[in-house]
């Protein structure tokens, strides 16, 4: 294929060597943006989070629709699994079922007794508790992050600093909220920290992500004799979490960590709910 | 040789299915797959699709489309942003510069530069998050993301050059240079 030349002289012919200037440095030009852009985003978090809700609200759907034949697939599994052990299952939650009605009696009493109680002492009711129940349409990819976009958002009434549960127990807390998706970062994730109580010892100490599947148990006191498999429920203190919802179980207890497993089964996380205790109102008083 | 709006249009769309395969990629990889650790594993798509099209065909994968992924990538992992950025541009100064060599050189080859390659990427991003968050971070997960890069680079070095011939056939046959 010959050359092309044309006659006209144009403003851009004029221009070439400059532009041929500003293509040889255009990666450096543009490594140096981007390097600016991490500091902007960095310190003005506002940024970042707005490009991130608008990505996340246009990627959504479609992950959304991906994970549709995933979803399929694991309910067919859980289906499968189901039946195989049928029986076993059924003997299993009939002894349940006999231990539980003792347990109901029990708290129907106590119910009652706590009422009596509360009148007598005057007791101010707590803010009432409300969920917004969703899908986990993401989970994000890399090493680096642990946290998760959740299908609803600002118009469904979430807002930031919101826990996420499900039926296991803690999943994490509302980071960023757009109309329609909201980011969930996972308690596993590496900036993750939250108040803990342990269940049988109550030893006050804080549960810490790394990005990897366990919890550590930082700022444990001394001498703590806190056994594996112990319950771990969080703590109340600081204003985002309640007291007393379950974030997992002792795993390892060794000289300087500890080790906790997340009570929640990360392979199986599809439908979460918001949690609102009014941590608003708490945090505003 | 006068073409027509359509026939341009059409070569326009087409030189623009690498970028838009790299990014269902990136969205795929995001979706959630709900098998546990299977986030944290999954291979970056992009240093594949920038190794791979800044050697073959730059005017596919510019400057500007890394920088885009980049942004992309960082805003689909709730990572600050820019990070991914400035590691794609970094890959795609470093590749190009050295296409030439590398355009010549067979599969074999090249995926051990490829590995290789990766292996930086993923230090500079160690590096980068470590810098940016204030706190050094080891987890295994990078050294098995990485595995799982490698691991599936030649899938996606079959389905790039695949598409990359079907291209070139094609522009060859319409006359664009």
């Amino acid at each position: 294929m010959p050359i092309q030349h044309r006659n006209r002289i144009t403003f851009l012919q004029i221009l070439y060597p400059l532009r041929m200037l500003l293509k040889r440095l255009s990666v450096f030009l543009m490594i140096i943006a981007a390097v600016m852009l991490v500091f902007l985003s960095k310190s003005n978090p506002q940024i970042s989070s707005f490009v991130r809700m608008k990505v996340a609200e246009a990627t959504v759907p479609a992950e959304n629709a991906l994970s549709m034949p995933l979803d399929f697939f694991s309910f067919v599994r859980g289906k499968i699994a189901e039946m195989t052990s049928i029986y076993k299952e059924n003997r299993k939650l009939k002894e349940e079922n006999a231990s539980l009605k003792k347990t109901q009696e029990l708290s129907l009493v106590l119910a009652s007794e706590n009422q009596n109680l509360r009148k007598m002492l005057n007791f101010v009711p707590e803010h009432g508790v409300q969920y917004i129940t969703g899908l986990i349409a993401a989970e994000t990819g890399g090493p680096y992050i642990r946290s998760a976009y959740f299908t609803a958002g600002a118009e469904a009434g979430v807002k930031k600093g919101q826990i996420v549960m499900n039926e296991e127990g803690v999943v994490g807390r509302i980071v960023e909220v757009g109309e329609n998706t909201s980011r969930v970062l996972l308690v596993t994730d590496i900036n993750s920290r939250i108040p803990v109580v342990t269940g049988d010892t109550g030893e006050l100490a804080i549960a810490a992500g790394n990005n990897g599947p366990l919890l550590q148990l930082i700022y444990l006191p001394e001498g703590s004799k806190v056994k594996p498999g112990e319950e771990v429920y969080t703590s109340g203190d600081g204003q985002f979490f309640p007291h007393g919802l379950l974030i997992g179980y002792i795993e390892s207890v060794g000289d300087k960590s500890m080790a906790v497993r997340p009570a929640v089964n990360w392979g199986r996380l599809i439908y979460v709910s918001v949690v609102d205790y009014g941590g608003d109102k708490k945090s505003q008083q | 040789m006068k073409r027509s709006y359509y026939f341009k249009l059409r070569l326009r769309l087409q030189s623009a299915i690498p970028g838009v395969l790299t990014v269902v990629l990136l969205i795929i990889g995001a979706a959630n797959s709900q098998l546990p650790g299977i986030p944290e594993f999954i291979p970056s798509f992009t240093v594949m699709a920038i190794f791979f099209w800044v050697i073959y065909a730059p005017r596919f994968m510019p400057q500007g489309l890394s920088f885009l992924l980049g942004i992309l990538q960082d805003a689909l992992n709730g990572a600050i942003l820019g990070q991914s950025a400035v590691i794609n541009l970094i890959l795609w100064g470093v590749i190009y510069s050295q296409r030439r060599f590398l355009i010549k050189e067979s599969f074999i080859v090249l995926y051990g530069i490829f590995a290789i390659t990766s292996l930086f990427c993923s230090i500079l991003a160690w590096l980068i998050f470590s810098l940016v968050s204030g706190q050094f971070l080891f987890a295994p997960s990078i050294v098995i993301q990485w595995l799982f890069t490698i691991g599936c680079y030649p899938l996606v070095h079959w389905i790039f050059s695949n598409i990359y011939l079907a291209m070139v056939k094609n522009f060859r046959y319409s006359g664009w240079r």
